[in-house]
């Protein structure tokens, strides 16, 4: 009698009846070399697509939002952006990346919170003009501008 | 120029107490609502439409130095600012006729001496006025009434006449006192 080999297509085994558990030939002596490769292709894909599934979006948002409330509320008393730039919460929201730009400017429209300093240095932009400087309401406006241009928002 | 928001009277005496324990038992009254389109360098030049600090993003006087966030927050650098509109370096705060008087708060951070915030004499003398953040403006007795963690504590006065704080900029100036006169008729409470 032949028998027919049962080959796993994933490194995760499934529940195999005993009778057949003899004819099942594993994932990684089916190909020595698959586990590495699957882990260098894990590792570019979280490099290369961070937020690649639309899955992870709404776990930015939302992570975002909990961070920027408690970087507000801890330094609504802070004149002095140096202190609000090197609060952590501040920091977590920049370690996110460049996909939280337009968690940014959604806010800076919506909240006026000052987020330029982390706008300016993960887009590499700075769309405001020297003499509209400090002038919120322009700030805002030349940032929203930037960002409906680039197709941020 | 944005919406201010209006806090309870209450809600903010609370919440700027538990923020400058030393307002705890002294003379101290919320002067506007809480507004985030100016900071207390601007207002310690009267300024109440744009923020002044060398961010790199906010106003900073022409040729100073500006987005370094560590060595350009240095009390030097706030000091030539301050001098760029008429102000020069003075022994203390008490009041002289004819002056107008800041305070610099600085605080030690990292080795760096770093300015954190600046108080403005009232112009009769009776206290000094100080934005607290992005919160409310009020007027407190004592320049050690916010001293503390936020603010570390005041490392040098600077003055500059009245006429040069009517020229420079006087309209400003005037607007952003009539704003503050028809706030506090609107709200005898504070808030």
């Amino acid at each position: 009698m032949v028998v027919e080999p049962i080959y796993l297509d994933s490194p995760k085994i499934p529940i195999i009846p005993p009778a057949l558990r003899a004819q099942v030939v594993s994932y990684e002596s089916r190909n020595p070399y698959q586990s590495a490769i699957d882990r260098l292709v894990s590792r570019w894909d979280c490099e290369w697509f961070p937020v690649s599934s639309p899955l992870k979006i709404p776990i930015l948002e939302e992570r975002f939002r909990e961070e920027a409330e408690i970087w507000d509320r801890e330094t609504v008393h802070q004149s002095s952006t140096l202190k609000m730039v090197l609060h952590p919460s501040y920091q977590k929201i920049m370690a996110m990346g460049p996909d939280v730009v337009p968690l940014l400017l959604h806010d800076l429209q919506e909240n006026r919170r000052s987020w330029f300093w982390a706008l300016r240095h993960l887009t590499d932009a700075n769309p405001v003009p020297s003499e509209d400087q400090g002038n919120l309401d322009k700030m805002i406006a030349s940032w929203i501008a930037w960002g409906k241009r680039e197709g941020r928002i | 120029m944005g919406t201010p928001a209006y806090r309870q009277h209450w809600v903010a005496r609370i919440a700027l107490e538990s923020a400058f324990p030393n307002l705890q038992g002294s003379r101290w009254e919320i002067r506007s609502p809480f507004h985030r389109d100016y900071n207390c360098h601007a207002w310690g030049v009267c300024e109440n439409r744009v923020r002044w600090e060398p961010s790199g993003d906010d106003y900073w006087p022409p040729d100073l130095r500006t987005g370094n966030l560590f060595d350009d927050y240095s009390l030097d650098n706030f000091t030539k600012a301050y001098e760029r509109v008429g102000f020069r370096k003075c022994l203390d705060g008490s009041y002289e006729l004819g002056y107008q008087k800041i305070a610099i708060y600085t605080e030690i951070i990292q080795g760096l001496e770093i300015a954190q915030h600046t108080a403005r004499q009232t112009l009769f003398g009776r206290g000094w006025l100080s934005k607290l953040g992005h919160t409310e403006d009020i007027r407190h007795d004592s320049l050690r009434d916010i001293e503390g963690t936020e603010y570390g504590s005041v490392a040098r006065y600077m003055k500059r006449s009245l006429f040069r704080a009517l020229r420079d900029p006087s309209s400003v100036w005037i607007r952003a006192t009539i704003n503050h006169w028809n706030y506090r008729r609107r709200h005898p409470q504070g808030i």
